[in-house]
């Protein structure tokens, strides 16, 4: 086969031309320039940008307000893309449709929450004295904050208002789609001071920092051991955050936050629109079952093995009578998912789950280009340049015959030096997992020829080097310092709702160096929560 | 977002309404005086294949191209344009995140991007909508975005209300009805019980988002609270424009019958699927103007899916001709140097440039029998725009098949293929639009100052 000469050839030609910005760090360990840990008075926010609550969110504080209540399904319309999360302020655009599914869905759910009243726990009390009751107290609730005396009086006013008019149950619909459009509910503004933070920053108060505690480790709104901890001022004291972040990370909406992570990371919603016409069983109850075995082992990994390491490297799975084949194992008769001891020669970590690596599949087979794409920006905080606008697609000349495999064919394709100059940092990422096929099951032949799933790994320091196959670039990848400030990097994007800066970085490094140390990943949750960048905003200047 | 809000941003595009016969005012809502004009940008994904969309003689005596037949009974409505070519996209400074984001992020905007894969500025439909929205609220609302299938965004959306800010679209024709008619009615309706109470509970909030603009918080904060307020006015004013035109409003039967869209289903599945939303929200997308529910629209229409390009008596799956997909295939076929000669394979694409040109051709027959109240069509007072992410299977961003159709109550010279010499940009044809739409657009985007010379009457 005559390919790989010319593959390697393209790495050569793109190392030398390539207008591809691979690089979003500098090279190596000790490599200058790297920020070093924080020191006194760094790792404070660059940015603290306005958060709206994800459909997620929304969702989860909706139930915890109308507790036992059961609410209708709501949704909001998308526009974040691959690669990014929904907790990102910037894509969190203000369209009208937005707007209007906020009021329709706020209508839906107050006219279920009147029909339905058990969650007031009236009692004896007649419906509008408990009304009266019970309105501030969940308006506190919903705000996640203590109401001003004036808040009290507006909502009063506005319930006795339409009770009056209207009727008892109107009034209540009425003021409880009054709270669920409100910007203290759907927002989560942040605007007092303590007055402790150093200059140039605002320290957030008690009910503020419970927010985002919160809104961080659950993704929904505080409990009432929150708030009464918020209440008590706990939260601003030294410990206060750590104490509380250490109940909740032992709390299961925990677990329900970080699988959301884990979703996005891997961008799992291509799995939805997956398909190939070479595996007829990769159907739609085969991708939810996919869907959620790989978030299982990453759940796994993450709260019960507590261990950076296993997500990264552990060889197992979570697999039912109908993944079985694809994992490579014996049916567990069960069809629940169950853990299952697999193929340390076969299987490695996150990266090796079938659930992700069916995930970009379309067309004839599985993707080589998206997983190195994901390998790139997700994996190892790269970027990609997109091909230039006037690209060529012709096939060279010289067409080999012989061509059988998805990288025999996409080698020839990217050969030349114009795609090259792209492809050889993509291609060279997503050929490591060529021994994995369209729905993520093991294979050493495609189409009646070996495999070749070597693999390069370029401008991406302590991480690049040429690799036999997945498995070995993978148990360079649990090593490499780059790998994990990545997914520090992931993490804190998340957390903190939008991309990083330059700022961020100390904090960044801080974190990662404490992961490389201890290996738990939910101490990362600590950190975040516990970081001067959580407790301060900058100051606000025209 | 800038401490401004995005209306303000919008307004300070050089936007004026000129008041060609608009109607501006409440006056146009059905009561009796000359239709208002509305626009539909109809957008295509891939565009076309150079040398199949091209009308084939002069200026006036030409005839239509392979890929655009479907639109001979529409012929004379038809003006095309030589040497439209993205300029903005040219010299935009900042590199896009792929190359079809690279022109998703200028089709409707013209302007240099905010990030890889956020626009810089709003599309030419939002500017638009501010210009008709000069003088207040005229529609129930103020725009439309509708597309044909749940394709995921990873390739970008078209339409941006501000720098860095897409507008979501809706898909599911169910979802689309129910916008448009809620409960079965036009929207919004006075014979509705609610909308002194839903006014309320809108005032509870506009006081609360009132309360938020406070010097304590970030402009940036501010500037979102105050957008989302103005769309908060937005639902408020539709409550006090009273009932739309209940005219040839249609029932919720045509969209009861709509599959359940799945992914795993069989590519034929997936073929009708693509078929009858595309047919269902182009009759959607008629009833919200003839409705005067709304006078912009964006009509974002996707590459039909493999099987509804039948070949030689089949149709195409995933792998034929040694591609690996349909996306494949049409790198391989779609662009003048293409590789892949075979006549079949060509034909594919060409298939499915032509189911394309169908739902054009569809929309604009039904624009043509949907009489206004005064008994003039539809069509006689709008003006489609057929624009696209790219131009071939090569991502290329010049030579544009575009195409407007439709005189614009009088303002768009048809039936005409203006083979003008010298490139433009497209942000001349978006400002040559907004005039024909009666805005006084001093230009658009990055381009944009020029106009498409005998485009307008």
């Amino acid at each position: 086969m005559q390919m790989r000469p010319l593959f390697v050839s393209g790495l050569t030609i793109a190392l030398a031309l390539s207008g591809c910005r691979g690089e979003v760090y500098d090279d190596g360990p000790d490599r200058p320039g790297r920020a070093a840990r924080c020191g006194e008075g760094d790792a404070l926010p660059a940015a603290a940008p306005l958060r709206r609550l994800t459909p997620r969110e929304y969702s989860n504080t909706l139930r915890d307000l109308f507790a036992p209540l059961v609410l209708p399904n709501v949704t909001f319309p998308e526009t974040v893309a691959h690669g990014r999360f929904d907790t990102d302020s910037a894509d969190q655009v203000v369209s009208p449709l937005w707007v209007e599914r906020s009021q329709s869905n706020a209508e839906e759910v107050a006219a279920t929450a009147v029909a339905d009243r058990g969650w007031m726990n009236c009692g004896a009390r007649d419906a509008a004295t408990c009304a009266r009751e019970v309105l501030p107290e969940l308006f506190s609730r919903a705000y996640r904050r203590p109401l001003e005396d004036a808040e009290r009086t507006a909502i009063s006013d506005f319930y006795n208002r339409n009770e009056g008019e209207f009727g008892e149950a109107v009034g209540l619909q009425m003021t409880l789609e009054a709270l669920l459009i409100s910007p203290d509910f759907l927002y989560r503004p942040e605007m007092h001071d303590l007055g402790t933070a150093p200059a140039g920053f605002v320290a957030l108060d008690d009910h503020e920092l419970s927010a985002r505690l919160s809104y961080l480790l659950w993704g929904t709104m505080p409990d009432a051991e929150l708030r009464r901890a918020a209440d008590a001022g706990e939260l601003s004291v030294e410990g206060g955050m750590e104490a509380q972040a250490r109940r909740m990370i032992d709390d299961p909406r925990a677990r329900a936050t970080t699988r959301a992570f884990f979703e996005q990371w891997m961008e799992l919603d291509r799995l939805d629109g997956a398909y190939s016409d070479s595996f007829p069983e990769f159907d739609g109850q085969m991708k939810t079952d996919l869907r959620a075995s790989v978030l299982r082992f990453a759940e796994d990994a993450f709260w019960d093995g507590r261990s950076y390491e296993a997500l990264i490297n552990g060889s197992y799975g979570y697999v039912n009578d109908r993944l079985a084949p694809t994992f490579g194992v014996a049916p567990p008769g069960s069809e629940a998912l169950v853990r299952v001891e697999l193929d340390p020669s076969q299987r490695a970590g996150v990266l090796t789950q079938p659930g992700w690596l069916a995930s970009g599949t379309h067309g004839a087979t599985h993707s080589p280009i998206i997983r190195g794409l994901f390998l790139v920006r997700n994996v190892l905080c790269g970027t990609i340049d997109p091909p230039p606008a006037d690209v060529t697609t012709d096939l060279p000349d010289d067409v080999p015959t012989e061509i059988r495999t998805t990288r025999q064919l996409i080698e020839l394709t990217h050969g030349t030096a114009e795609c090259a100059s792209c492809h050889a940092q993509i291609d060279g990422a997503g050929f490591a997992f060529e021994n994995y096929n369209g729905i993520g099951g093991y294979q050493t032949q495609e189409d009646g020829a070996d495999v070749d799933a070597s693999a390069l790994i370029i401008a991406s320091g302590d991480a690049n080097g040429i690799y036999p196959d997945a498995l070995a670039m993978i148990a360079a990848f649990s090593e490499s310092e780059r790998v994990r400030e990545c997914m520090v990097t992931q993490i804190y994007r998340s957390s903190v709702g939008r991309q990083d800066q330059e700022g961020d970085a100390c904090q960044v490094r801080t974190l990662s160096d404490a992961l490389a140390e201890n290996d738990d990943p939910t101490e990362l949750l600590i950190g975040i929560a516990t970081s001067p960048s959580f407790r301060y905003r900058p100051e606000v200047s025209e | 977002m800038s401490k401004l809000g995005r209306r303000d941003l919008i307004r300070g595009l050089s936007v004026g309404a000129a008041g060609l016969g608009l109607g501006l005012g409440r006056t146009a809502h059905g009561q009796g005086s000359s239709p208002p004009k509305r626009v539909i940008f109809f957008y295509g994904g891939s565009g076309s294949r150079p040398g199949l969309w091209e009308p084939r003689g002069g200026e006036l005596d030409w005839t239509l191209n392979d890929n655009h037949t479907p639109l001979e009974s529409h012929r004379d409505r038809l003006t095309y344009m030589q040497n439209l070519h993205m300029l903005s996209a040219e010299s935009d400074p900042t590199p896009a995140a792929n190359s079809h984001i690279a022109g998703g992020t200028h089709a409707m905007t013209a302007a240099h991007r905010l990030t890889e894969d956020r626009a810089g500025s709003a599309s030419i439909d939002q500017v638009i909508v501010s210009g008709l929205e000069a003088s207040g609220q005229v529609t129930a609302l103020p725009s439309l975005e509708v597309q044909t299938a749940d394709w995921p965004h990873s390739e970008g959306l078209p339409t941006y209300a501000g720098a860095g800010e897409p507008l979501p679209f809706l898909w599911d024709p169910r979802d689309v009805y129910d916008r448009l008619f809620p409960d079965g009615r036009p929207a919004p309706d006075m014979e509705d019980p609610r909308p002194e109470q839903r006014s309320r509970v809108l005032d509870f909030a506009l006081g609360r988002f009132a309360r938020l603009n406070d010097p304590r918080l970030a402009p940036e904060a501010r500037a979102k609270f105050a957008d989302h307020a103005a769309q908060l006015t937005s639902i408020q004013r539709r409550l006090a424009l009273g009932r739309g035109r209940a005219f040839n409003i249609p029932e919720r039967t045509i969209v009861s019958g709509v599959p359940n869209f799945n992914w795993s289903v069989s590519p034929e599945t997936k073929a009708t699927y693509w078929e009858v939303t595309a047919d269902v929200n182009t009759q959607l997308v008629v009833a919200a103007l003839s409705a005067d529910i709304t006078r912009v629209v964006t009509y974002y229409v996707h590459d039909a899916p493999g099987p509804l390009c039948p070949y030689a008596g089949g149709y195409y799956r995933d792998g034929d001709f040694g591609t690996r997909d349909i996306h494949d295939l049409t790198h391989f076929v779609n662009h003048p140097s293409a590789p892949l000669t075979d006549p079949n394979a060509q034909e594919v694409i060409r298939q499915q440039h032509l189911n394309t040109s169908r739902v054009f051709a569809n929309l604009l027959d039904q624009l043509s029998t949907t009489l206004e109240p005064d008994g003039t069509p539809l069509i006689d007072h709008t003006l489609v725009v057929w624009v696209s992410q790219i131009s071939d299977g090569s991502h290329n961003l010049r030579d544009l098949p575009w195409l407007v159709a439709g005189n614009c109550q009088g303002t768009v010279n048809t039936g005409r293929w203006l083979q003008s010499g010298s490139p433009r940009g497209h942000g001349a044809l978006y400002r040559s639009v907004g005039q024909a739409m009666g805005l006084d657009l001093s230009s658009f985007g990055a381009d944009g100052t020029d106009t498409i010379p005998g485009l307008l009457v």
